[in-house]
Formats: C-alpha cells, sequence, structure tokens
C-alpha cells in the first residue's frame, strides 16, 4: 500500500496549475472582482452556478411593471444610446411565484439570436425586500444562491451561461441570468424558469437553507432580435491551415462567430492536457483573434471568451460566442475581425 | 480582499483547490473551472480567518460545496472553456496507473482517499470537511483501499489497517 500512496502522491502532484495559468487566473479574478465590486455584470465563469431544468407549474401577473431600461442598466450600463436599446430590444416580463413566503418574479427579458438575458426579483410574499439572518446584512450579494436555477428554451443545441445574485439600489436581490446558445433561439417559444431550495454561505464558509421551497413560472421569449448576420465566407492560412470564416452574427447584445478548420483531430486527442492538444487549441480555438473595433478607435477583444470546437471526420467546426459586458450600439462598431480576415459593418 | 491576499491564496491554495476538485469531478478542465469560482468568490467577499488551519478547512469546505453543486446540476458545460485549457496540467491517465484506479472509485471513496492520503487528513478532519460522522469515514476509508487493492490488481488480505 505504500508503494501505491507513494504513486498516487506523485500522480496527484501533476494535478496543477502552470505559473502562466496562476497568473492568468490572478487577472481574471481581479478584473471579474473588481467589476463585480462596482455593481457591474462581468462576472461570467460558467458551468458552477448556471443549470438547466425540466419543471412544471403556473405563472401568474403580480405588481406594477419597471422600465425595461432601469431594470437592465446595472447590467449592460445606462448612458441615452444604450437605454435607448435597451428599451427597443428589452420586454418587461410579469411572471411570477412563491412558495414558503418567497416569491420570484421574472421581470424582464433581452437578448438577440443567440444570447438571452433575464433578470428575477427574489423578495418577501408582501413585496418586502427578502428577509436575510443579521450575518448576511450588508454583504455582497454572492452569499445567497440556489440549490438549482436556470432558464429552459426548447432548442437542440449547446448552451453555456451563469446565474448570480446582485444587490439592486432599491434594497432588493436580484438574480441575474445569462444563457449563451450554439443555435438559434426562437422567438416567440415559452421560457421555462425554475428554482429550487435557496441558500447562503455561513461565516464559516458551510452552506446553509434559508428557504426550502420550489418556484416555477413560464414567459414568452419575445424581446427584438436586431442581430446582424454577415455570411462573410472568406478564408484564410494560419501555419499551414485553412481557416474558413462561415458567418458573424452581432448585435448590441452579443456575438456568435462560426468558422471551419480545415484539418483532421482524432476526437480521443481534442480537448486533452498533453502538449500536442495545447497547441491545437492554441491555433485553432485561442490563437485565433476575434477583435471588434469601435469607431471611436477602442479594440474589443472577445478572442479567448466563451466558444467551443467540434471536430469532424476531416475539419473541424469552431465558434466564438458571448454576451457583451455592456450594450454596444451596432453603428458604434467599425469592423469585426477573425484571425486575418476583417470585416467592416456598413 | 487585497490584490496581495488574492496572490497569496492562489500560491497558498490554487493547486490544493484545483486537486481537491480534480478528485471530485475527475475532470481537470471543470476542476479549473470549480478553481477560479472558489478564489474569485473568496476575493470578493471579506472572509476572516482564526488561523492558517480555518482558512485551509474554509477553502475545502467551500470547494465540496461547489463540486457537490457542480455534479448536482442537471446540465453540466456542453461547450468547454477552450481558453483555460492550457493553464493547467494533468497526467495522462492510463490504464494500470494509481490515479485511473483511484478515478474508478466512486466518489465518496475516491474523495476520501485523496483527503486522507493525499492531504494528510485524519478522518475526524476529513469528516467535518464533509459533513460526515467520523465512523462513516473510516469504512469508506478501509473499503475504498479493498476496492483499490482489486482493481490493482492485488488480493486484499485483510491485512492492511491504518490509524486513521
Amino acid at each position: 500500500m505504500e508503494q501505491y500512496k507513494k504513486e498516487y502522491e506523485i500522480q496527484m502532484e501533476q494535478v496543477r496549475f502552470t505559473k502562466e495559468g496562476k497568473e492568468n487566473m490572478m487577472k481574471r479574478i481581479k478584473e471579474k472582482g473588481k467589476e463585480s465590486k462596482k455593481g457591474v455584470n462581468m462576472a461570467k465563469y460558467a458551468g458552477v452556478a448556471a443549470c438547466l431544468c425540466i419543471l412544471s407549474g403556473t405563472a401568474y401577473a403580480t405588481g406594477i411593471l419597471q422600465p425595461v431600461s432601469e431594470i437592465f442598466a446595472p447590467i449592460f450600463g445606462g448612458s441615452v444610446a444604450q437605454t435607448e436599446i435597451i428599451d427597443q430590444i428589452g420586454r418587461p416580463l410579469n411572471a411570477s411565484d412563491t412558495d414558503k413566503g418567497v416569491t420570484i418574479t421574472a421581470e424582464a427579458i433581452i437578448g438577440d439570436k443567440n444570447n438571452v438575458c433575464v433578470v428575477f426579483k427574489v423578495a418577501q410574499k408582501d413585496g418586502s425586500p427578502l428577509e436575510l439572518p443579521d450575518e448576511l446584512v450588508n454583504e455582497p450579494a454572492w452569499h445567497l444562491d440556489f440549490w438549482n436555477a436556470g432558464i429552459r428554451i426548447p432548442v437542440f443545441g449547446g448552451s453555456i451561461g451563469t446565474t448570480y445574485f446582485e444587490n439592486s439600489d432599491d434594497g432588493h436581490y436580484r438574480l441575474i441570468q445569462m444563457q449563451t446558445y450554439d443555435v438559434d433561439i426562437p422567438q416567440g417559444e415559452t421560457v421555462t424558469a425554475s428554482f429550487e431550495d435557496l441558500y447562503y454561505f455561513s461565516e464559516n464558509g458551510e452552506k446553509e437553507t434559508l428557504v426550502k421551497g420550489n418556484w416555477d413560472m413560464k414567459f414568452q421569449l419575445n424581446y427584438e432580435d436586431t442581430s446582424v448576420y454577415l455570411d462573410v465566407n472568406e478564408s484564410f492560412v494560419r501555419d499551414g491551415v485553412n481557416f474558413t470564416i462561415d458567418s458573424i452574427q452581432v448585435s448590441p447584445i452579443g456575438y456568435l462567430v462560426n468558422y471551419t478548420i480545415d484539418t483532421v483531430v482524432k476526437p480521443v486527442e481534442f480537448g486533452g492536457t498533453s502538449t500536442s492538444s495545447q497547441a491545437e487549441h492554441q491555433l485553432y480555438w485561442a490563437g485565433i483573434e476575434l477583435l471588434f473595433t469601435l469607431k471611436d478607435g477602442t479594440v474589443l477583444d472577445c478572442s479567448n471568451q466563451s466558444g467551443g470546437m467540434a471536430p469532424k471526420e476531416d475539419y473541424i467546426l469552431a465558434h466564438k460566442s458571448d454576451i457583451f459586458d455592456e450594450i454596444i450600439p451596432l453603428e458604434d462598431i467599425f469592423s469585426v475581425t477573425v484571425g486575418d480576415v476583417v470585416v467592416i459593418l456598413e | 480582499m487585497t490584490d496581495q491576499q488574492l496572490e497569496y491564496l492562489i500560491e497558498q491554495y490554487a493547486d490544493t483547490i484545483l486537486r481537491l476538485a480534480y478528485s471530485y469531478l475527475k475532470n481537470v478542465h471543470d476542476a479549473q473551472d470549480i478553481s477560479q469560482s472558489v478564489l474569485e468568490k473568496l476575493y470578493v467577499g471579506n472572509q476572516k480567518f482564526q488561523d492558517s488551519t480555518h482558512e485551509k478547512g474554509y477553502i475545502m469546505r467551500m470547494t465540496v460545496n461547489l463540486c457537490k453543486d457542480y455534479l448536482k446540476s442537471a446540465h453540466h458545460r456542453t461547450i468547454s472553456p477552450l481558453e483555460l485549457c492550457e493553464d493547467v496540467v494533468a497526467p495522462e491517465e492510463s490504464d494500470g496507473t494509481v490515479l485511473f484506479a483511484v478515478n474508478q472509485l466512486e466518489e465518496k471513496y475516491r474523495i476520501t482517499i485523496y483527503l486522507h492520503y493525499f492531504e494528510g487528513y485524519t478522518a475526524n478532519e476529513i469528516g467535518k470537511i464533509l459533513k460526515t460522522p467520523a465512523p462513516t469515514i473510516r469504512t469508506r476509508l478501509v473499503r475504498g483501499r479493498e476496492k483499490l487493492k482489486i482493481l490493482l490488481g492485488g488480493q486484499d488480505d485483510g491485512t492492511i489497517q491504518e490509524r486513521v
């Protein structure tokens, strides 16, 4: 057993961050942390809090609708141009469910062809702000979470997203759900949302259940999709490999870029941690620039946001997609750069 | 939390969190997501620790909780965050290695073996981290070892006993 123990220790020692990995993580955390402290949404790490659930239940109308731009301003910005766009694209929602004295209300939705963002208010049944234990008062909202929380849109495709709480100026706690799909989101479909058991992290780091309950609701996907579709079909060669840009979709909310890589990769090797697969990842995905250049000269580097690759028999389908950190008026975008291809938006 | 404190936490705990999450999830990229999530929460929060033992215990519990959430969610990541892949390394899991065998074990045995054999925690300490009675942890260690021996091609003659 001693020999096994030694071997196990040696192998586990090899599971580690690289020096660069730690530096990269530090950078990401600082950026996200600072934005989070400012109350602006930047926290888009995926997969932990975000989930999709099958649900049932009913929604009913309640309350007075708040202007959509007021709801989304803390998330996407509140300049005049941004407010106009949010009011044009976003839609108020009025679906809610109450359980164990807590009401969750879907307040507003915004999105585009591949991205969607929904804001939920979590409050007491009588409309007053959620009552929290003393230790949580004045603490950041991330102390709160649901065991399960998410929206479900009936599409056949992959999605990635995140759910997180924010403190609002009106004293309420709001849950923001962002989801990016690699297929088109059909307008008019019914969105279902479900939540299970509200908990918080105690001073000791334990997860303590705050309210044990289930909340389900449904609402229509009815925001205005203003995505611009660019059928590019241009190619470039990088390190002897041919890349073809298949399409670019961009809206004030986010983007989806599809491209094809003419190469053969064995799926089993794909996405692994070997040196060769890391090199492939760099060559085929991370190393392919995706830059949005604004007319004022600002460059948004979206090369390393979310996306993915799907190896086929003799080629790879790749995409990059995400929600912008703030609303970007389309008329402010001068060009989109994908690898060596530059597309001017007219 | 200051940037210096974050630097300290990353230097001190990033690999520990990664390994613990990897033991849970058996996927180094998912484990990397968890690591960032844990450290991000610590950075944004204002948690004060009594000492290094309290600090490490808190971080271990937080990691376990987030891993459980992750496993519990009906829908994990459907698209790999490929930008993260190059930041972590892990040995190739090949048949016959101890790591491969440990990863074949059920989660409850896998995580207990990791915490005891790699992190050096006692059954009592593991019990506190996993919120499980210490006798149950001892049973898991014994059974986990038995299963591991069989997976590694040995016979369990019942002679291997360790005080935990």
